[in-house]
């Protein structure tokens, strides 16, 4: 068996000192889709916070491993220059900072990391054009700052740009889901389809099943109280959509 | 007035006429070492016009203040609020009679102690832009006079650069339809105080203040500016902002009076500031006096830290965690770096504060 892209294990955290996580333990290939589900208050959006190290969410005990790699011991820049990626469930809106001088700066960070070097102008505009073409992001929007002024699509749709951009290898996309018409579900999923590879991964965080339709995984699992409870196929989602999550807990 | 006295003027909060007094007289400058940006200069040394270091500005006469000249003579003063603001100065320094279209670059030496008066004189219907840059290590104190008559319109960048102690009085006065937009860079000095004082005396007149300043180490700012609406249908709109780090100050106290008569006034004013470190303290005191019943003010304030969400969101994208906080500072400051008329000094503000972002914060 090929190493795990990431491979999570017994990992408990805390938020203000009460525990969310309780030994969830998660193991993802390269060229895998997993999805997880669960009820409000079940920790979903704390392993995301966790995975790209946002300060305030304390690891009690568990490890990751990303690529052989201590991922909890890396800053989050460093996570995200090693090609993890969060598509934010809440996207920050940042007055005075131009959108793709940003993204400029991002992608060459990352590239420096990697050893290559920055991308010059001219090949990242023609970058910035065809990705956005991707997620059906209007230029003018391209040109402002980051989120600002754009509706709740918009800014799911440049969640999913900056993704195309900066092509991770393990990419969370935490309720990118939430708040989308069905034209901006389906422009958001083709996005992530475009993506996807056979050495790269998604972990796909969602309250319901209709994502999981574009997207579909290889595995479902369901979260409750801080822990994987149990794990099926695509088919799981949709008997989760039909019966709520009761039966499980029953 | 003493200057006892005069310390005692409202407009002397946070600080003191004594402390802007020095000694010394600045070394003989050379041309090359004055700062260029592409702009026809006009050079002060310790106060005094300098017409070897000087260049000829097509649309302005420049006269040193102790020639004899009628526009001195009559318009002199004429911005002040009160005659013994004055009283402090020598009648050095250079009068700028706008008779065309025009921009010029005035440089304020002093390696020493000096004081200097200004006098920007646009007549009717004419546009000018000056930078009003004040530069060296010693103690300045300089009173400016803007005066913009009939649909004229003044445009001024004042960068303060001096590394020692600096004291700006600016007295402003807007005719009928006429425009003042000033934008106040304060960048560098271990004491800085800006007095600014617009009045608004025809109807249609404008007035623009923007400021930015930047305190780090122990230095102190102090802005006190009163935008005084003196009849009906004027407008003025006032945002300053202030990024502090280290254990420095700032203040800002910011007056918009609006005269009994001055019906349909529109103000606004703006203060916010951003600490980059817990030991730097601001001071924000927005003050709206309105005798009119007609009018639309506004005012905010805000004293903050960098926004930890945009914070992380930019360090999740990748950006080290210093660049992020570099990228939202100058973001922070980004709004008042628009406002600045002219692009060379847009420019070495822009570089100015990265360079003041690694050296400070």
């Amino acid at each position: 068996m090929t190493q795990p892209l990431i491979d999570i294990n017994d990992l408990h955290a805390e938020v203000d000192g009460k525990a969310i996580l309780n030994g969830l333990s998660l193991t993802i290939q390269p060229g895998e889709v997993h999805a997880i589900m669960g009820p409000n208050g079940s920790g979903k959006s704390t392993l995301a916070n966790v995975l790209s190290g946002r300060p305030g969410y304390e690891v009690t005990g568990g490890s990751v491993t990303y690529q052989g790699k201590d991922l909890l011991a890396m800053d989050p820049e460093e996570r995200a220059r090693e090609g993890v990626f969060l598509a934010f469930q809440y996207p920050v809106e940042i007055p005075g900072v131009n959108n793709t001088y940003f993204l400029r700066e991002a992608l060459n960070a990352k590239r420096t990391h990697q050893g290559l070097e920055e991308v010059d102008a001219m090949d990242f505009l023609d970058l910035v054009e065809e990705k956005a073409a991707y997620v059906g992001l209007k230029d003018k929007l391209l040109e402002r700052s980051v989120n600002a002024g754009f509706s709740g699509g918009e800014k799911k749709r440049n969640e999913i740009f900056q993704m195309a951009m900066l092509e991770p290898t393990f990419a969370v996309l935490d309720e990118t889901d939430s708040g989308l018409d069905i034209d901006a579900l389906k422009a958001v999923s083709d996005g992530v389809n475009k993506l996807k590879r056979d050495d790269n991964a998604f972990l796909v965080i969602t309250h319901y099943q209709r994502l999981l339709d574009h997207i579909v995984p290889d595995f479902v699992h369901v979260l409750a109280e801080g822990k994987i409870v149990k794990t099926g196929d695509k088919d799981l989602a949709l008997k989760l959509e039909d019966e709520g999550y009761g039966w499980i807990e029953a | 007035m003493s200057p006892q006295l005069a310390a005692k003027h409202p407009r002397w909060l946070h600080s003191k006429p004594g402390d802007f007094v020095g000694s010394g007289q600045t070394p003989l400058v050379d041309k090359e070492d004055l700062p260029d940006l592409g702009l026809p200069r006009v050079v002060l040394i310790d106060g005094h016009l300098q017409r070897h270091l000087s260049d000829d500005v097509a649309g302005i006469r420049v006269l040193a203040l102790d020639e004899t000249d009628e526009v001195i003579e009559a318009h002199l003063g004429r911005a002040l609020d009160d005659d013994e603001v004055a009283a402090d100065f020598d009648a050095y320094g250079a009068l700028f009679d706008i008779q065309a279209d025009a921009t010029v670059h005035l440089i304020q030496v002093c390696h020493g102690d000096a004081n200097a008066r200004v006098l920007v004189h646009a007549r009717d219907n004419v546009a000018a832009t000056l930078v009003q840059h004040v530069a060296g290590s010693g103690t300045q104190r300089i009173l400016t006079e803007l005066q913009a008559h009939r649909g004229a319109t003044i445009r001024r960048d004042l960068v303060q650069e001096t590394t020692g102690k600096a004291l700006h009085m600016t007295f402003t006065s807007c005719d009928r339809d006429a425009t003042v937009s000033d934008v106040h860079l304060d960048l560098d000095g271990q004491q800085r105080r800006n007095t600014t004082v617009s009045r608004l005396d025809g109807a249609g007149a404008h007035v623009e203040l923007m400021g930015l300043y930047l305190t780090a180490g122990k230095e102190r700012s102090d802005h006190w500016t009163r935008v005084d609406h003196a009849v009906p249908d004027t407008t003025s709109r006032e945002l300053y902002k202030g990024v502090l780090a280290g254990g420095s100050r700032g203040s800002f106290t910011g007056n918009v009076f609006v005269r009994k008569d001055a019906q349909r006034t529109n103000a606004e004013q703006e203060n916010r500031n951003l600490l980059l470190s817990r030991k730097a303290l601001a001071e924000s005191t927005p003050q709206l006096e309105i005798f009119a019943d007609d009018v639309q003010c506004g005012h905010g304030s805000t004293v903050g830290q960098l926004d930890e969400k945009a914070l992380f969101f930019l360090r999740a994208r990748g950006i080290g965690k210093r660049e992020a906080e570099a990228m939202l500072t100058k973001a922070f400051a980004g709004e008042v770096v628009g406002a600045i008329h002219t692009e060379a000094v847009r420019a070495h503000v822009t570089a100015r504060i990265e360079t003041w972002f690694e050296a400070s914060a």
